[in-house]
């Protein structure tokens, strides 16, 4: 059956229930009254020459005013396809009855339309949340339907970006002592203050091996330790006692001259403590990732 | 309930189960609910099956989905029409290239973008493709779910050269972004058709191994025969589609019936259960469907392969970041005013719909995604009361879901 046949057929059996019918190149369908839609279709199911077998989808769509109710039926042994539609009456009032009787393949449908439009299948053998978590609130595919600030404790895409912005900052702040000089990342500001740093801080060793840039870098062996400093390492976010700076002594690398700190714990300028005061001690000659310039 | 009651249950509806299924006549039963998934290997992602039993008998079932809601239908109403393809790819992701097609004619449908005839052929050979990698897959998987592990070796190492393949071609080893309104990404090279070629003559080789190893597996098809019997009135009433309402003895299959693209200048034919093994509509047909799609995808490529048209110097493009499209596609996509289609299609695991309304906007007004397994799966507690838990594993394996599609 062609889709103009289907229509008459509908609307030879059902009259003034039948309120709008559409077709051209891209769609056919028509719309009904929404209190004969299960009329419709156990007939369009039941009838011989139409024969629509299979509800293929179902779903709702947002037209502002009230939700539209789509069917895609299809009819396997004669192989034509019709859409039927049908609307709420209004935004407030979202009940549609259902045709999960009709076709046990719209009882999912259903309950999708629901989870995300809220439309209100009456007659429905079990109509709860089927994507969403059940204690969703709101419906998410509807048009006023604003971003969810959290979810238990998730946060949302809104929370997410402002708390994106209010890091950048710190962030930028972070991968500058990272990447100590000579990074693309480094902005030319950050660059600077870097360079001061070392220069006015940590007087470097005339001819000490190693590498004293390394983050964690190692401890002279015999260094004495401050009798004031304490053995466990400080918390993050702590600010950080000064420790005196290693002696020099001629295998001894200095100390190293600013470890990356967490950006919001303000960092002493000088002189720059190890972050740990009991790292393990290693031999000069073997410290960790070199990155030093000398 | 007691034991004898749900014994008997299994018995009458079908005797394939009284040989071995012992039944504890005169015992007095407890039920039980147990939850399958998210995590569980045999669930094919992050389903949840809720089962209630009694003892070793499932009672009812319920599939619990939405773990990998992704808001696929809410993301495609704030993107242009081109910028969902590459989201499309992770509806159904064993079988990405299929789903592009489907997102690509729909769109194509409703802007009114005629395609030029050797992107057709390119077209069913990369999804011919597709489906013949998924397929292995699901193969190969479908053994692992059963108890058996070395299909899934065997069929994994075929999957790996048709993942290069489309590495070559795409870019991607299993998403791929290849489609694009009007056309592919680029045009298929000699080299990679002879690549492509000799793929296919792998495949073809080895998939007796993967029949001798499960489909005529004597431990296979116990496993498999007579359980979860899907009848032809349900398979329609539930809306399953591909090979699932193929192995219940119904002969549709949309690329035929509903004609699209250029299949109909091919020759290959719709495998149908017709109760030569097995029962129609059990486990093992629905596996059997499969193999035998496999073969009919593999002549589908061969032939389109030796029917591609030369290469038309109009659609040449312009530089290499220019895809192989139709070059009259505008550069902004959008659709009529109050207009809409519907388009389907015939995926590895079903007919996939997409409902696109368009209000005139170069962004849809709604995309509806209707995925196959996500009807598909809803059958599963119909046909799988009265088998053992054993048995659920392998009802849930040879409907062959991927959650991407489910929840999407």
């Amino acid at each position: 059956m062609t889709a103009t046949e289907i229509s008459e057929l509908l609307k030879e059996r059902f009259g003034d229930k039948v309120l709008e019918v559409h077709e051209d190149d891209l769609s056919a369908w028509t719309r009904i009254e929404r209190d004969v839609l299960v009329e419709v279709c156990t007939f369009l199911r039941d009838d011989p020459s139409a024969d629509m077998k299979v509800c293929h989808s179902l779903t709702a769509v947002d037209r502002l005013e009230y939700f539209e109710i789509v069917l895609h039926l299809y009819s396997v042994d004669r192989k034509h396809g019709y859409s039927l539609k049908t609307r709420t009456v209004s935004r407030e009032d979202v009940a549609c009855p259902s045709v999960a009787r009709v076709w046990p393949t719209a009882d999912w449908h259903e309950r999708e339309a629901y989870d995300m439009y809220g439309v209100i299948f009456e007659g429905h053998p079990n109509l709860r949340r089927i994507l969403l978590p059940s204690d969703w609130v709101g419906f998410p595919l509807r048009k006023d339907e604003g971003n969810p600030l959290e979810y238990h404790g998730i946060p949302g895409i809104a929370a997410i970006r402002t708390l994106e912005e209010s890091n950048r900052e710190a962030q930028t702040a972070a991968w500058s002592e990272k990447y100590d000089g000579g990074s693309p990342l480094v902005l030319p500001g950050d660059k600077k203050k870097k360079a001061k740093k070392p220069a006015g801080g940590a007087p470097k060793a005339p001819g000490a091996p190693g590498a004293p840039k390394a983050p964690g870098a190692p401890r002279a062996p015999g260094a004495p330790k401050p009798p004031g400093a304490p053995k466990a390492p400080t918390p993050p976010g702590a600010p950080k006692p000064p420790s005196p700076p290693s002696p020099p002594s001629p295998p001894s690398p200095p100390s190293p001259p600013s470890p990356p700190s967490p950006p919001s714990a303000p960092s002493p300028p000088s002189p720059p403590s190890p972050p740990k005061p009991p790292s393990p001690p290693l031999p000069p000659g073997a410290s960790g990732p070199k990155k030093g310039d000398d | 309930m007691t034991g004898t009651d749900v014994t008997s249950r299994v018995v009458q509806e079908d005797g394939t189960l009284s040989d071995y299924w012992v039944p504890a006549r005169n015992a007095e039963s407890e039920q039980m609910v147990v939850n399958m998934g998210p995590q569980h290997p045999a669930t094919h992602g992050v389903l949840r099956v809720t089962v209630k039993t009694d003892g070793e008998v499932v009672l009812d079932c319920e599939p619990m989905i939405g773990n990998l809601h992704r808001c696929k239908e809410k993301i495609a109403e704030n993107l242009q029409y081109g910028q969902f393809m590459p989201y499309t790819d992770r509806l159904d992701y064993l079988a990405a290239i299929n789903n592009e097609e489907v997102y690509a004619r729909a769109v194509e449908k409703l802007c009114g973008i005629e395609i030029p005839e050797r992107i057709k052929y390119i077209r069913t050979i990369v999804a011919a493709l597709g489906r013949v990698s998924s397929h292995i897959f699901s193969i190969g998987v479908y053994g692992l779910d059963i108890g058996a592990f070395t299909p899934f070796l065997y069929c994994y190492r075929e999957r790996e050269r048709a993942n290069s393949l489309f590495e070559k071609l795409t870019g991607g080893r299993m998403l791929y972004h290849y489609y694009r309104v009007g056309g592919v990404a680029r045009d298929l090279s000699d080299e990679w058709i002879q690549d492509c070629l000799e793929f296919l003559d792998i495949v073809e080789d080895k998939s007796k191994e993967y029949n001798a190893l499960t489909t005529w597996n004597k431990v296979f098809k116990e496993r498999t025969m007579g359980i979860g019997i899907l009848s032809r009135e349900k398979a329609l009433a539930y809306g399953i589609t591909g090979p699932a309402i193929r192995a219940s003895g119904i002969d549709f299959d949309v690329r035929r019936d509903d004609p699209y693209g250029i299949y109909d200048r091919f020759d290959w034919k719709v495998p149908v259960s017709r109760g030569e093994h097995g029962t129609v509509g059990d486990c093992w047909n629905r596996h059997w469907i499969r193999a035998q799609e496999l073969q009919e995808s593999i002549g589908i490529c061969r032939q389109a392969i030796d029917k591609l048209p030369p290469h038309d110097p109009k659609l040449t493009p312009k530089s290499i970041y220019q895809p192989y499209i139709n070059p009259n596609v505008p550069r902004m996509l959008r659709g009529p005013k109050n207009a809409e289609v519907y388009v389907r299609g015939e995926n590895p695991r079903g007919e996939l719909a997409f409902y696109i309304v368009s209000d005139g906007k170069n962004m849809p007004y709604r995309c509806k995604i209707r995925g196959p397994a996500f009807s598909n799966i809803q059958v599963l507690a119909e046909i799988s009361r009265g088998y053992l838990i054993a048995d659920l594993v392998a009802i849930i394996g040879s409907i062959d879901i991927v959650l991407g599609e489910v929840d999407r």
